[in-house]
C-alpha cells in the first residue's frame, strides 16, 4: 500500500509537491500538542484561553513572519529579541523625557529601524555572514539597552496605553488580530506577488538572482531594516503588555522566534518556506508553552524540550525536501 | 581489468531513463560514449561509479559480480569518475586534493607530508605536469585541475577512468595535452570510458565508441568501421550540414549598437576596445584565462573596470549592476551554468520568467500565473525543452535542456545586446545546431550578440568578426573571411 502511493506520488510531481510538505508536520504537531494539553486541563477546549494564552507570545509571532522572510533569502536575524528590548527601552526613555506618546512611539519604531538598517549594510556591503553579524548586534543592543536604562524599569505611561492584550473583538484580543492580519497579509505578498518570488530566487541561488538583474543586496537591506520596524512595534507592544520597559525584556526570545519559523518548516539554507507553516507553528509554540504552564514544568525543563524540538524540526524540514525536490 | 554490465536499467521517479544497457570494456581501451543530452550516458557512468544504484541489471568486473552502490565502492573496484568541471578543494594543496580520502595509515594518524608530496611530484611528472604538490588549488586553470583530477586516480592505482566530457571546458591546446596522458596511460593498460559531444576528438582518440539514444545502448561499433555520418545518425537520426556565416540586412547598414573604448580591469583584462553592430555575431576566442568572461561580466556590469568609457547607442554608460544593465537591454547567458545560470530547486517556469518580473505582474507586483505558463511554455515549445512539466523543477532537466531555459529567459527579455559566454557547453550535436539557428535567427532581427567559445568551428560557423585575445589583452580583431583556426590559434597563443 506504502509502496503503491510513493510510486504514484513520484508519477505525479504536482501532488508530491503539495503532499510531502513540511507544513503538514506543523498542522500534525498542532493537532497532537492540542490533544496532549487537552489531557491537562479542559480549558485548552476553549479558544478563549488559548488566544489569552497567546497574547504574550503575539510580539514573538510579528516578528517571526519577517523571520520567515528573512530565512527564505537565505539569511537569518538573530538580533531580534535584543532589539525588542533596546527600542522599548529606547520608547520609554523619550517618553519620560516628556516627547509624547506619539512621538515616542515613532522613536521607539524608528529606532527599530535603524537597528536593522546597521545589520542589513553590514551583510550587504560588507559581505559579513549574517548569522555572525547578527550574533555580534545580539549582545551590542542589548548592551545599549543596559547602558540607557541600567536596572530600572521605565514606567509611568497612561493608563490607556497599558494592557493592549486586554483589550478585546468579541473574544479575540487585540494583539493576536495584529497578528492574524499582518500574517495574512505578508503571506499574500510572500506567495502571489513578484516580491514574494524574487525572496525564493535569492535564497535559492544569489548567483544566479544577482546575474537575473534582481537586486539582491537591495531587498536584503531593506528586509534586515524591516525586521528592525517590527521588532519596534513588538518593542512598543510588549511594553504596554507589562507596562514598564527593561533592558532584559525578551531575553532568549530569539529560540522562541526562530523555533516558530523551523517549526513551519521553513529550510535553513533559504529558497523554501511559507508564512502559513510559521502561523502554525506560533499557535504549536503557545499551546506547549500554556501546557508546560499548566503541568507545573519549570522554565529550565521548558527550554531543554523547545530547544529539542528546534533541532528535530530542522532535521524533519531537510529530511522532507530531500524526499519531496531532489 | 574487464568491465561487464548486464542489463542495467535506472528509474527515476517513474520515469526509465535507461534500459537493458549490456556495456563491455577492455583493459588498454578508450570506449568512446555518445549521445543526445538525457541519452542515458551521464546516468550510465554515475552507476559505473556509484553515484547512482542502478534499478535493473548487474555489473561484472573479470567475471565477477560486483555491487557499486557507493563512490568509495567504486574506487575500491579500481573505478574512477574524472568530472567535467574538476571538483577540487581550493583551499588544499595539491597533494591534498591528489590523496584526498586515501592517505596512509588510519584516521588519528599524522599526515606523512614528505610522502604525499613525493608521491604526488612522481605521479604528476609521470603524466608531465609541472606543479609544484604544495602549491593550493586556488588559482590554477581548470586543465590543471583536471590533471590532479587524473593523478588522483592514479594515486589510487584505478584500472578504469570514466571522463565525463573532459575537453568540454579545455582549449584546443589543452585538450592536445590531455590526449597525450589518455594515450599514455592507455598504453599502460588503462580502460577509459570518454564523453564527448565532439565527434573528432572522439575519432582520434577512440578504439571504440557506443552510441545511446533515449536511455537505449544502440551499437557498439569499432571506431574506424564506422563514419561520423553514422554516428550522428545512430544519435539522433538525422543529419547535420555544416553551416556558413549568414551575413544579413541589419549589419549592412553598419550601425554601431556598442562601443567599447580602452576598458581596463588590473590584474585581469588591459585596453580592451571593440565595436559591436546590430545584427553582428562578435566571436570571442582565446584560451581559458584570457580574460573574455572578465570583459562580458564588466559589460553586463556585474563587474567593475577601472580605465576607460562604454558607449551605447553613441551614450556614455556605466552598468553598476546587472540590473541597470538589463534595464538598457543586455543579456548575459553565463559560462558557469549551475552557479549562475540556474535557481535549481524552483520550477522551469519561474526560471524562464525571472529576467521578466514586470511582464509577468501587474502594478501591484500581482504575479498572473496564467502569464507565466503562457510566456514559459512559448519557448519550451520552440526549443523542444524535454519535461513532464512547467512546475518541474529545472535541476532534474539535463544540462542540455537546461541551457535552452536559460536561453529562453534571455530571449524573453527581448534583449538588444546578447552576450553569450560558452552556450553550447556540454550540448549534443542536435542542441548545438538547433542553438545555431537560434542565434543566427536572432542576429538577423537586428540583436547584437557576443559569442564567447572556446570551440573554433563554433566560432568560425557563426562569428562575423573574431576577437582573439591572450593574456588579458586583444591580440586581433579578424575577419571571417581571413580567419582559420590555425590564425585564430596563433593569435591566441603567440604575442
Amino acid at each position: 500500500m506504502l509502496k503503491k502511493i510513493s510510486i504514484y506520488l513520484s508519477e505525479n510531481p504536482t501532488l508530491r509537491y503539495w503532499i510531502i510538505r513540511p507544513e503538514w508536520v506543523a498542522v500534525i504537531l498542532l493537532i497532537l500538542s492540542i490533544i496532549a494539553s487537552l489531557q491537562l486541563s479542559p480549558f485548552f477546549g476553549d479558544l478563549a484561553f488559548i488566544m489569552d494564552s497567546a497574547t504574550p507570545y503575539v510580539e514573538y509571532g510579528l516578528i517571526a513572519i519577517i523571520l520567515t522572510l528573512i530565512i527564505i533569502s537565505g539569511e537569518i536575524d538573530l538580533s531580534i529579541a535584543s532589539m525588542i528590548a533596546l527600542t522599548a527601552v529606547i520608547f520609554g526613555t523619550v517618553y519620560n523625557a516628556g516627547f509624547g506618546m506619539p512621538l515616542s512611539v515613532l522613536i521607539g519604531v524608528l529606532s527599530g529601524a535603524l537597528c536593522g538598517l546597521f545589520n542589513g549594510i553590514l551583510v550587504t556591503k560588507l559581505k559579513i555572514p549574517s548569522i555572525i553579524l547578527t550574533i555580534g548586534t545580539l549582545t551590542l543592543y542589548r548592551g545599549i539597552a543596559q547602558a540607557l536604562a541600567s536596572d530600572f524599569s521605565l514606567g509611568g505611561y497612561p493608563s490607556w496605553f497599558i494592557g493592549i492584550d486586554y483589550r478585546y473583538v468579541g473574544i479575540i484580543p487585540i494583539p493576536v488580530i495584529i497578528f492574524t492580519v499582518f500574517a495574512l497579509i505578508v503571506g499574500f505578498l510572500l506567495s502571489s506577488t513578484i516580491y514574494g518570488k524574487q525572496l525564493y530566487l535569492i535564497g535559492t541561488n544569489p548567483q544566479t538572482a544577482k546575474y537575473s538583474g534582481i537586486k539582491v543586496d537591495k531587498i536584503k537591506l531593506l528586509l534586515f531594516t524591516f525586521s528592525g520596524v517590527i521588532s519596534g512595534v513588538a518593542g512598543v507592544l510588549t511594553t504596554s503588555r507589562l507596562a514598564v520597559a527593561r533592558f532584559n525584556m525578551a531575553t532568549g526570545a530569539e529560540l522562541e522566534i526562530v523555533l516558530m519559523v523551523m517549526l513551519g518548516g521553513t529550510y535553513i539554507f533559504g529558497g523554501r518556506g511559507n508564512i502559513f507553516g510559521t502561523f502554525v507553528a506560533f499557535w504549536i509554540v503557545v499551546i506547549l508553552r500554556s501546557g508546560f504552564n499548566v503541568a507545573r514544568i519549570k522554565i529550565e525543563s521548558q527550554l531543554t524540550i523547545l530547544g529539542a524540538m528546534l533541532i528535530i524540526a530542522i532535521i524533519l524540514t531537510n529530511y522532507i525536501y530531500s524526499k519531496s525536490q531532489k | 581489468m574487464n568491465l561487464y554490465t548486464k542489463n542495467i536499467g535506472k528509474t527515476f521517479s517513474g520515469v526509465n531513463v535507461l534500459r537493458n544497457v549490456n556495456f563491455t570494456l577492455e583493459p588498454g581501451e578508450v570506449h568512446a560514449l555518445v549521445g543526445e543530452n538525457g541519452a542515458g550516458k551521464s546516468t550510465f557512468v554515475k552507476i559505473l561509479s556509484g553515484v547512482y544504484t542502478p534499478t535493473d541489471g548487474d555489473i561484472f568486473l573479470d567475471n565477477k559480480k560486483i555491487k557499486i552502490n557507493t563512490p568509495i565502492a567504486a574506487q575500491k573496484n579500481g573505478v574512477s569518475l574524472i568530472h567535467q568541471e574538476p571538483q577540487s578543494f581550493s583551499h588544499l594543496s595539491v597533494a591534498e586534493n591528489i590523496f584526498m580520502g586515501h592517505m596512509d595509515g588510519n584516521n588519528f594518524s599524522r599526515v606523512k607530508w614528505k610522502d604525499i608530496n613525493k608521491s604526488s611530484e612522481k605521479i604528476l611528472s609521470s603524466i608531465g605536469l609541472k606543479i609544484d604538490p604544495k602549491n593550493i588549488m586556488e588559482g590554477l586553470s581548470i586543465a590543471d585541475q583536471q590533471m590532479i583530477e587524473i593523478a588522483g586516480a592514479l594515486s589510487k592505482n584505478s584500472k578504469i577512468l570514466i571522463m565525463d566530457e573532459p575537453t568540454s571546458p579545455l582549449t584546443p591546446n589543452e585538450v592536445g595535452k590531455l590526449f597525450d596522458i589518455v594515450n599514455q596511460l592507455k598504453a599502460q593498460g588503462m580502460a577509459i570510458i570518454f564523453i564527448s559531444h565532439r565527434l573528432e576528438e572522439i575519432r582520434s582518440i577512440a578504439n571504440r565508441v557506443t552510441i545511446f539514444r533515449d536511455g537505449d545502448l544502440i551499437t557498439t561499433q569499432k571506431i574506424n568501421e564506422i563514419t561520423n555520418e553514422e554516428i550522428i545518425k545512430y544519435m539522433i537520426g538525422r543529419s547535420i550540414e555544416d553551416i556558413d556565416v549568414k551575413e544579413n540586412d541589419f549589419l549592412k547598414k553598419d550601425e554601431v549598437i556598442l562601443k567599447v573604448n580602452n576598458i581596463s580591469q588590473f590584474g585581469n583584462f588591459k585596453n580592451i576596445s571593440f565595436d559591436l553592430k546590430k545584427g553582428e555575431i562578435l566571436g570571442f576566442a582565446g584560451l581559458v584565462g584570457a580574460g573574455r568572461t572578465e570583459v562580458a561580466k564588466t559589460i553586463f556590469g556585474a563587474e567593475n573596470y577601472d580605465e576607460g568609457d562604454i558607449y551605447f547607442k553613441d551614450n556614455i554608460i556605466s552598468n553598476k549592476s546587472p540590473y541597470e544593465a538589463i534595464q538598457k537591454g543586455f543579456a548575459y547567458v553565463p559560462e558557469d551554468r549551475k552557479q549562475m545560470g540556474i535557481f535549481g530547486s524552483v520550477a522551469v517556469e519561474d526560471n524562464i520568467t525571472s529576467s521578466i518580473p514586470n511582464e509577468i505582474s501587474n502594478k501591484f507586483g500581482l504575479i498572473d500565473t496564467k502569464t507565466v505558463t503562457l510566456k514559459s511554455s512559448e519557448y519550451i515549445n520552440k526549443f523542444n525543452i524535454v519535461l513532464t512539466s512547467g512546475r518541474q523543477l529545472i535541476q532534474e532537466l539535463s544540462g542540455g535542456n537546461q541551457q535552452k531555459c536559460i536561453i529562453s529567459k534571455w530571449l524573453l527579455s527581448n534583449p538588444s545586446i546578447l552576450i553569450l559566454d560558452e552556450p553550447t557547453r556540454g550540448v549534443d550535436v542536435g542542441v548545438k545546431s538547433e542553438m545555431y539557428e537560434i542565434i543566427n535567427q536572432l542576429a538577423a532581427m537586428g540583436t547584437a550578440i557576443i559569442l564567447i567559445s572556446s570551440e573554433l568551428p563554433e566560432i568560425l560557423s557563426l562569428a562575423h568578426r573574431i576577437v582573439v585575445m591572450r593574456e588579458g589583452q586583444i591580440t586581433k580583431i579578424l575577419d571571417n573571411k581571413e580567419a582559420t583556426q590555425e590564425t585564430i590559434m596563433k593569435f591566441a597563443i603567440i604575442s
